[in-house]
């Protein structure tokens, strides 16, 4: 981690080549409206490689928002409005010849709360590679759920009722059937806006614990409002407020050590 | 966790193999949106474009039916002709003049003397005066004469003796001297002027044959024939002909039906829309109501009209084809919708308004009648609109209960028999003749419309004007 | 009789009406009479006062003159039966209550008729044969030798009556007047008692929704039960032709062809008719749905749906009149002209298309609220993963629609089966059963229609039929609106 400092002090404005080997993706000076109001302002940051980034911030101050955009979630939302440059190695995703669809086959999402299709836990984790055509044939689409499933820890517990629907599960079962089912298309990003926040904490655990697997194959970027969850899940850590990018270093510094007075507020809980 | 190691060399493979297989799918699942996409579009345009089709047929035939045509003819009330009884010669004795003698009478003796001959004895001197304005003698027996007469005759609509009579009805003073009358020329002859049917269609097809219609290009031609609003499609009543069918009881009818829906069912509406929202408890007696209400909306209409003939007319022994039993037939038709509509206007005042009223010491019934009602008001008022409008276009339910019969006399009361304005577009939509009567029966139905939107639009404007958000 | 004349149920609730207003007047001044220029030392306002006068003067005189009103025929009647003839009660053929029902007719024109036209209504029944026919009486339908003498029963019998439905009706009026007065006092609690009964009135009305529907399944089962009593109720369900032509029973009251009572063919038009409209009117509202719920911008969806409810806010008479001109004439042409078929303007395909266009936003309207209720986090779901939003409507959103989407459909198909109007102007009436669209058939409504519309005598075999034809009706769009009406008010649980 040592060799990451070195990025992470430039992170308000990174003076790095974007396009270095490490980087995942990269936004510079993201704006974002609703309608009239600016919800994102300026904000540029690093998302590294095979690594968790954490957003942190108290509610309100739109990490959910710019975790949106990393993959056109925002265009589903008709007042919804987006400035600025965010690159996924290397390529402009706002660019007018890139395809939503295609992109956020690339960088999967999972959501707040647990939502899965009102199918069959099988169907769940084959949505993903049957529209995208990811399987020739029956045996390649078993073997994609059964190592989806096997990464989101879950495989032995549902492998003798893949027939039974999704939505039966327990809440933690669900998002990690979720999960499952963001990873059988194989993203290169997976996005996680505050996946644990509707579960108990033994779910929680689990969910983290996942997390902490999968960072070995992809590049997570997750949202979340405890701040013992970012310090326990994350490698690089960024604190939002109020729109703003306040500040953005490794974890392990921003919970120690951070060089900004509001970082140091929110953390010791004077706000949030 | 146990099998996330042994799957982590598989990854690679997976993640890269397939995943040139993306880019060959996309061009055609993108078609595939685009093609539902142009599904959507392609269902709402067939919709729109049957309602813009319906609109244009029954605006363009009914345009021809809002206008109408007049010939300004000399007639003269003969008094052979009004005394055809012989009751002037007997009293004042034979060779006497009659006029003058007339001029002596009284207004109810002059009125009893025109009031004898019938209608049809008309016919004879008005078919003269027609003739003679045609430059065609009346006298003249000889066969080509005759065929002329014919041609002439067929122009003039056989409802113009009943106009004739009516008139001098109205004012017996005309007696004996010389009038401009309007005359009532046949609906084939509007036909004819609208293109209905044309020189073209086969002789043998047509009332009109070709010495008749050249006859109305020279009338045409000189200025008598001159085209105006029909406005005794609001003022007349029914007729057998098209060219002097009238809509009069048809609205009255449909007036008072309006307020007998407006003073029965929108009081009971609102009365039991406010126990279910205000006052009665969550059981299941209330959800049994709540229900039943809903598949009273749903109920086909002629259910209803079944309703009214058993318990208005058989059982309670109400007249049948009278406003009254129509009005409570689609009273109780229309008292889900203004159930429904009021009960949703009421949910919308937030329960601070009640809370707030009940902390100032009112009573629950207070709360709800100074409070909660006034400010539910313009809701309820949509939506009792809005029932008064579909109530106003229903038809199968007054066909049951008899108000599509032909009336004789002018409504005065909701006991009496009358029709309905839908009933009365029934009734000329399954005339015979269709061609002929359908501009008249568009016009008619630009009626209804026309009142319809009226009422929507208003219902529109209040929503707009006093609509609140909380 | 001048007097009995005057006593008619609503001259008595004028009268207690007034009253009762009278009463509103004396109680208000009572009122602040009592509270001795203090206000405040009353426990109700004046107004509840003066209302509670109201109440205890009109309500229960009304109350118990409507109650006399439905009550009366049930004291009145038998009387009148004691008259019939035992073989008239006994024929199966000829229910007596038909007959009554004539005689009651009668006894309703004698009030309008002079006393010596009453006379003459059994000694010289001819001389007033026309006055009783401008009354309304099917004068042919009369048996001289009992129905005169029972209408006479009858009518004595109401006239006899009016005496004391006046006496007890206005008696109660005004005890009830004389009692509320005399208790207006300054502790009364006369607001809660102006309450309690204005409870009351709000839970009458709403028991009316009720009512309804109980008058609806008891005014039809009544003559339905009639009818199957003339007409076998097999002959009813499973007979293939429909001609009721035939003029009840013979004199000797056996033999009856009830043949020509065979509800299948109608049935057969129904159904085939809603089905062509459904095949019109589904997948135009279904997609119609799908692209204003997942696809059209703001602006559009507030300008098109609206446009497309106005289809359900034309009145049916119009689409009628609609199909006969218009769609009839163009049907024909086209497959006369164009392909050679032979067709004609009234035809099971021109009704069914229009009713169709009528139908259309019966399903568009509640497809889109169903298909917009599934929640956002399932759109999300398939979006992120990244799914188009064509696949996200086919494989996500359509299938957990779907419940919703099949009770709109059910409910557009139940008023297609009990629309009347397009049916009436643009399928004709043959009763027949083919499988070719371009035929003319008819169904149930339109022949409840022609039963009923000419101003034939209520109480014949064919009148009789049209109530067993309509409770079948009322029953299968019951069924339907229940069932689809219980499905979505499922799915709305579900998501809320």
């Amino acid at each position: 981690m040592t060799d990451m400092t070195t990025t992470a002090a430039a992170a308000a404005a990174p003076a790095t080549d974007p396009n270095a080997v490490g980087y995942k993706m990269t936004a510079r000076n993201v704006d974002v409206y609703y309608g009239e109001t600016r919800a994102i302002k300026d904000v540029s940051i690093d998302i590294l490689d095979r690594t968790v980034t954490a957003f942190i911030g108290p509610s309100g101050c739109g990490k959910s928002t710019f975790l949106r955009c990393l993959n056109r979630m925002n265009d589903t939302i008709d007042i919804c409005r987006v400035t600025g440059e965010i690159k996924l190695d290397g390529g402009d995703i706002y660019d007018r010849s890139v395809d939503p669809v295609q992109l956020r086959a690339r960088v999967g999402m999972v959501f707040q709360k647990p939502n899965p299709f009102p199918k069959s836990i099988y169907d769940n984790v084959a949505y993903g590679p049957r529209i995208h055509g990811l399987t020739r044939n029956k045996a390649d689409l078993d073997e994609i759920i059964e190592m989806s499933l096997r990464r989101a820890a879950m495989w032995d517990e549902v492998k003798d009722r893949l027939d039974e629907p999704g939505t039966g599960l327990s809440g933690g079962q669900q998002q990690r059937l979720c999960i499952a089912r963001a990873i059988a298309t194989s993203p290169e990003v997976l996005l996680m806006d505050e996946p644990a926040s509707a579960l108990d904490p033994i779910a929680t655990s689990k969910i983290e614990e996942l997390i902490d697997e999968l960072r070995q194959n992809f590049s997570i970027v997750i949202v979340t409002h405890s701040m013992q969850q970012a310090a326990r899940v994350s490698q690089k850590t960024a604190f939002f407020h109020l729109g703003n990018l306040v500040e953005f270093d490794d974890t392990s510094k921003i919970f120690t050590n951070p060089s900004e007075e509001r970082t140091q507020d929110y953390i010791s809980g004077r706000f949030g | 966790m146990t099998d996330t190691t042994d799957t982590q060399t598989a990854v690679p493979a997976a993640a890269k193999g397939p995943k040139s297989k993306q880019d060959i799918g996309i061009g055609r699942r993108r078609f595939a949106e685009w093609r539902l996409k142009m599904y959507g579009l392609f269902a709402i345009a067939v919709a729109v474009g049957a309602l813009a089709v319906l609109l244009y047929s029954i605006v363009s035939q009914g345009a021809k039916g809002l206008s109408t045509i007049d010939a300004e003819i000399e007639f003269v009330y003969d008094p052979a002709l009004v005394d055809r009884e012989g009751d002037l010669v007997k009293r004042f004795g034979e060779g006497a003049d009659l006029l003058a003698s007339f001029a002596k009478l009284s207004k109810e003796e002059q009125a009893a003397v025109v009031d004898r001959p019938r209608k049809t004895s008309y016919r004879p001197y008005v078919q003269a005066a027609f003739l003679k304005r045609l430059g065609i003698d009346p006298d003249d027996e000889s066969p080509e004469n005759l065929k002329k007469q014919d041609e002439a005759l067929a122009l003039l609509s056989p409802r113009m003796d009943v106009l004739v009579w009516q008139k001098i009805q109205q004012d017996p003073t005309l007696f004996g001297k010389p009038v401009k009358l309007q005359f009532l020329l046949s609906g084939e002859v509007k036909a004819y002027l609208d293109g209905i049917i044309t020189k073209k269609t086969p002789e043998a097809r047509r009332a009109l044959k070709d010495g008749s219609l050249a006859l109305i290009d020279k009338l045409v031609a000189d200025g008598t024939i001159k085209y105006r609003v029909r406005w005794e499609l609001l003022t007349n009543k029914q007729s057998t002909d098209p060219e002097d069918h009238g809509l009069l009881t048809g609205l009255i009818g449909s007036a008072y039906m309006m307020l007998i829906v407006l003073v029965v069912a929108v009081p009971i509406g609102v009365a039991a829309s406010i126990y279910l929202e205000e006052y009665a408890p969550k059981n299941q007696l209330t959800d049994i109501i709540e229900v039943n209400i809903n598949n009273l909306a749903a109920v086909p209409s002629i259910v209803f009209g079944l309703l009214g003939l058993a318990v208005f007319i058989n059982f309670m022994e109400l007249e049948r084809s009278t406003p009254i039993v129509g009005g409570l037939v689609l009273s109780l038709m229309t008292l889900p919708t203004v159930i429904i509509a009021t009960r949703a206007a009421l949910k919308a005042v937030p329960p601070s308004i009640r809370e707030a009223a009940l902390g100032v010491g009112a009573s629950k019934t207070q709360a709800v009648f100074h409070h909660v009602l006034p400010l539910a008001l313009p809701g309820i008022l949509t939506g009792t609109i809005i029932g008064l409008a579909q109530a106003l276009g229903e038809t199968a339910p007054l066909l049951v209960i008899g108000m599509n019969a032909v009336v004789s006399n002018v409504p005065t009361t909701p006991f009496d028999e009358s029709t309905s304005l839908p009933s009365q577009i029934y009734e000329m939509a399954s005339q015979d003749k269709v061609a002929l009567w359908a501009p008249v029966t568009s016009a008619s139905i630009i009626v209804l419309l026309s009142f319809l939107m009226i009422m929507n639009l208003t219902a529109v404007f209040l929503r707009r004007r006093f609509e609140r958000k909380w | 009789m001048q007097a009995l004349d005057f006593v008619t149920a609503p001259n008595l609730a004028l009268v207690v009406l007034a009253l009762a207003v009278i009463g509103y007047i004396i109680g208000r001044v009572r009122a602040v009479a009592a509270s001795k220029g203090d206000p405040s030392s009353l426990h109700s306002r004046p107004g509840y006062h003066a209302a509670f006068v109201f109440i205890w003067t009109g309500l229960p005189a009304l109350v118990v003159l409507a109650a006399w009103v439905v009550l009366q025929p049930f004291y009145v009647e038998p009387k009148g039966y004691e008259v019939f003839p035992k073989s008239v009660m006994e024929s199966t053929t000829q229910p007596a209550d038909l007959k009554m029902d004539v005689v009651k007719s009668i006894a309703k024109a004698l009030e309008d008729f002079s006393p010596e036209q009453r006379e003459k209504l059994v000694l010289g029944f001819r001389d007033i044969e026309s006055a009783l026919d401008r009354a309304g009486v099917a004068v042919a339908e009369i048996d001289q030798s009992y129905m005169p003498r029972a209408a006479q029963v009858i009518f004595e019998t109401r006239q006899s009556l009016k005496p004391i439905m006046a006496a007890v009706v206005l008696g109660l009026a005004v005890i009830g007047f004389i009692f509320s007065i005399a208790v207006v006092s300054r502790r009364m609690r006369a607001r809660n008692r102006v309450e309690t009964a204005v409870r009351g009135m709000l839970i009458i009305a709403s028991s009316i929704a009720i009512l309804t529907t109980f008058g609806i399944v008891f005014a039809l089962i009544f003559d339905t039960i009639r009818f199957f009593s003339v007409v076998p109720f097999q002959d009813f369900l499973f007979g293939l032709t429909w001609d009721p032509t035939f003029q009840g029973a013979d004199e000797e009251g056996h033999s009856v062809d009830s043949r020509g009572f065979g509800f299948v063919p109608l049935i057969f038009g129904t159904v085939y008719i809603s089905f062509i409209a459904l095949l019109v009117a589904v997948p135009i509202g279904l997609f119609s749905a799908i692209y204003m719920a997942e696809f059209a911008t703001p602006r559009f969806r507030s300008i098109a749906k609206p446009v497309l409810e106005v289809l359900a806010g034309v009145p049916t008479i119009v689409y009628g009149f609609f199909a006969l001109v218009t769609v009839g004439p163009a049907l024909a042409e086209f497959f006369t002209n164009t392909l050679g078929l032979e067709a004609q303007g009234r035809s099971v395909l021109t009704a069914g298309i229009v009713m169709g266009i009528m139908i259309i936003p019966f399903v568009s309207s509640l497809s889109d609220d169903i298909i917009t209720a599934v929640p956002q986090s399932l759109r999300d779901a398939s979006l992120g993963l990244g799914a188009t939003k064509a696949e996200t409507v086919r494989i996500v959103l359509l299938p957990a629609a779907l419940p919703g989407i099949m009770a709109a459909v059910l409910l557009a198909a139940s008023r297609a089966i009990g629309e009347t109007m397009i049916v009436v102007l643009a399928a004709g009436a043959t009763a027949q059963i083919t499988a070719n669209p371009l035929e003319a058939m008819t169904t149930i409504t339109v022949t409840i229609v022609n039963l009923l519309k000419a101003d034939t005598d209520f109480t014949s075999p064919q009148a009789l039929s049209a109530y067993a034809l309509g409770i079948t009706l009322f029953v299968v769009t019951l069924v339907m609106n229940v069932y689809a009406l219980r499905i979505v008010r499922k799915y709305r649980e579900q998501y809320e």
